[in-house]
């Protein structure tokens, strides 16, 4: 399994210390991304998809910490845990093996530093090549991400619009040629005809270069047009795990079949969609046993008590329910 | 149906200054609209940010005056009107805006923002009754028991519940007409079609007409099947005619290509989309618009000398379907 692998979370747990109490955002998580894959964590807003994001990259910032678990990484010579490397290879190690592009990118360029001081900068802080160097590769990364290149290297962040900032966001995160990038919500904020330019940008680096990419988002659709598998997140947990079209044809969790249910589309047929009822756990008083129980359709007694594992149903399919089997989609 | 409302080419420009010596000059976020919303309909605005839609938004429940054109209730021209008409006006429309974290007074208990308008406009004559009609709108937008929430802050809700109290906050007053500004575009996935159906619980319950506001076509198509949709685009609208014609069979370049870049929550249909190429991916600036059709740089089916140089106007091309392109009409 270890060669099909780029990165291990194992055990993985994360909890905010917080004036009323001790948010739990990650809870006990494993997951594996293999070499080359693109994986979407899909779930609500606090469902702890973000912070598994920044865990990823030793990131998580106070009061948040991480209380146990652990992150191999088997892009270098020997697998290591990148919880405890120590500041200056953590230093090194970000970006360069994995970089991410995070979330309301478009507040995410300093406004007084033009897009390549900001690429030059980068470069320069990993000790990567000379100025012509990293220019050439500059310019080969903005015309992958389908930028005018000479223009926008000399551009203000002002003078881009969101969709151009985002796309030179996932340049500058490309420069030193990571392993894995991890992209928090890509394309919210951005108008249906940019997203979809940034879709086929994220699609042509898919199929262009050999990295694992990692979707965090709260949209089904993304993850249905580019991921190759899909993790649900719910209250801290994955709680269904499979590939894209096992996930969406073929779902075992009633979170995700609702999920599926309560999105409206433009084509399919028109017919009443039907509503997960109740809203989502508060993490810092989690509900007992399985954290879907009060909304669940399928509860009985046995899952306000115990906490469903989760177990492979069939090949690259993981659920933690205690009845999926009951379920039809 | 007696229309409750209507524009006639209104517009609403706002003055700007591109730099801090920079003479003044003027965007016009709403250009030309004409629109009749007719009493117990529903419709809904697509678009774009920046299109205009929630200027439009405004101009129809009277929080701004449009710089052109008028806006008609009843016939009767709103900023024409004597202040207790316009009062009068005010209470018959109502409007539900995107963010439930910001349009609640977040020093207010949940009782304190529904018994004010009650009281303040003397639907209730007392605090007694105030606190029964609190209850009864609570239990009305889905928060049960009522009583968990009387004293609750806003910041003790999650933001669906926030929503909830928002829409409570509106039927204080029992509106005639409903602005929905994108309301569920802040809400969790999840608690979304719960929202939207309460919406829809409550137009057919009170019989009220309704202009939801949204940037997501399937909300709009999903929210307005049995009414109608107007999309915009810089300013004006360009296609607007009854919901499944307008998402299922497009005319105007513009819709088709919103319409095809939509992505979709089955991977099959998504990936198997294929999106309308564009001959331009940038929006044009509201401060440098295009001349003639304001979607000829992006549109694939540009006419040159033609598209470039003549305005199409919204003209109906079938019964009740309007399209502003120069393809369709004549």
């Amino acid at each position: 399994m270890a060669e099909k692998n780029i990165l291990s979370v194992k055990n993985l747990s994360v909890e905010y210390k917080v004036g009323r109490g001790i948010v739990k955002a990650v809870t006990e998580v494993d997951l594996d991304i293999y070499k080359g894959e693109s994986v979407a964590l899909i779930g609500e807003s606090g469902c702890g998809k973000t912070t598994m994001g920044l865990a990823m990259m030793n990131l998580v910032p106070p009061p948040g910490y991480i209380k146990e678990g652990e992150i191999l990484f088997y892009g270098g010579t020997e697998p290591f845990n990148i919880l405890s490397l120590d500041k200056g290879d953590l230093r090194n190690f970000r970006w360069k093996e994995i970089s991410m592009v995070f979330q309301s990118a478009l507040n995410a360029l300093n406004p007084v530093m033009r897009v390549w001081d900001h690429i030059y900068d980068t470069a320069r802080a990993h000790g990567k090549g000379s100025p012509e160097e990293t220019k050439k590769r500059a310019l080969e990364l903005l015309e992958l991400v389908r930028l005018e290149p000479e223009r926008v290297l000399k551009a203000y962040p002002h003078e881009l619009s969101g969709g151009m900032k985002q796309r030179a966001l996932i340049a500058i995160s490309l420069l030193l040629n990571p392993k894995i990038i991890i992209l928090d919500e890509p394309t919210t904020a951005l108008d249906i005809l940019t997203q979809k330019n940034i879709l086929k940008v994220l699609e042509d680096i898919k199929n262009k270069l050999n990295l694992s990419m990692i979707f965090i988002s709260h949209d089904l659709s993304l993850a249905a047009e580019l991921s190759d598998r899909i993790a649900v997140m719910y209250a801290g947990k994955i709680v269904e795990l499979a590939e894209v079209y096992d996930l969406f044809y073929d779902s075992k969790h009633p979170y995700t079949v609702g999920l599926i249910r309560s999105v409206p589309t433009v084509t399919a047929e028109f017919k009443e969609l039907i509503p997960i009822p109740g809203s989502p756990p508060d993490l810092i008083s989690l509900p007992s046993g399985c954290p879907f129980h009060p909304r669940c359709e399928y509860a009985t007694e046995g899952c306000e008590e115990e906490v469903p594992e989760l177990i492979k149903v069939s090949e690259d399919h993981y659920v933690s329910c205690f009845r999926w089997r009951e379920m039809k989609s | 149906m007696e229309d409750i409302v209507r524009l006639e080419n209104a517009g609403m420009s706002f003055a700007v200054r591109v730099g801090l010596f920079a003479p003044r000059r003027f965007i016009n976020a709403v250009d030309d609209i004409s629109l009749a919303i007719k009493e117990g309909e529903i419709l809904s605005l697509v678009g774009e940010s920046g299109c205009g839609k929630t200027t439009t938004g405004k101009i129809i429940c009277g929080l701004i005056k449009p710089t052109k054109g008028k806006i008609l209730f009843h016939g009767q021209d709103i900023w024409k009107m004597s202040r207790r008409e316009f009062t009068k006006y005010r209470r018959a429309v109502q409007i539900i805006h995107q963010d439930p974290y910001a349009s609640l007074n977040p020093s207010s208990t949940v009782y304190k923002i529904l018994s004010t308008p009650l009281l303040k406009h003397k639907i209730v004559s007392n605090k007694r009754e105030a606190l029964k009609e609190v209850e009864r709108l609570l239990e009305t937008v889905g928060l049960t028991p009522s009583e968990d929430f009387l004293h609750k802050y806003p910041h003790q809700l999650s933001g669906g519940q926030r929503q909830r109290v928002a829409v409570a906050r509106t039927l204080t007053v029992n509106p005639k007409f409903m602005v929905a500004d994108e309301p569920v575009s802040m809400i969790d996935v999840s608690i979304r079609l719960s929202i939207l159906k309460l919406l829809s619980k409550l137009k057919e319950e009170l019989g009220a007409t309704f202009l939801f506001i949204t940037h997501d076509l399937a909300v709009a198509r999903y929210f307005t099947w049995k009414g109608r949709v107007a999309v915009m685009y810089l300013g004006n609208i360009v296609e607007m005619g009854s919901t499944p014609k307008v998402i299922g069979e497009p005319l105007h370049p513009y819709t088709k290509a919103l319409l095809s870049a939509v992505p979709e929550p089955d991977p099959k249909v998504t990936r198997s989309k294929k999106m309308m190429e564009l001959r331009s991916l940038d929006i044009p600036s509201l401060l440098n618009l295009p001349s003639g059709c304001r979607f000829h740089p992006r549109c694939p089916f540009y006419m040159k000398d033609t598209c470039d140089a003549t305005t199409p106007p919204l003209t109906e091309v079938k019964k009740d379907y309007y399209v502003s392109c120069l393809l369709y009409g004549k």
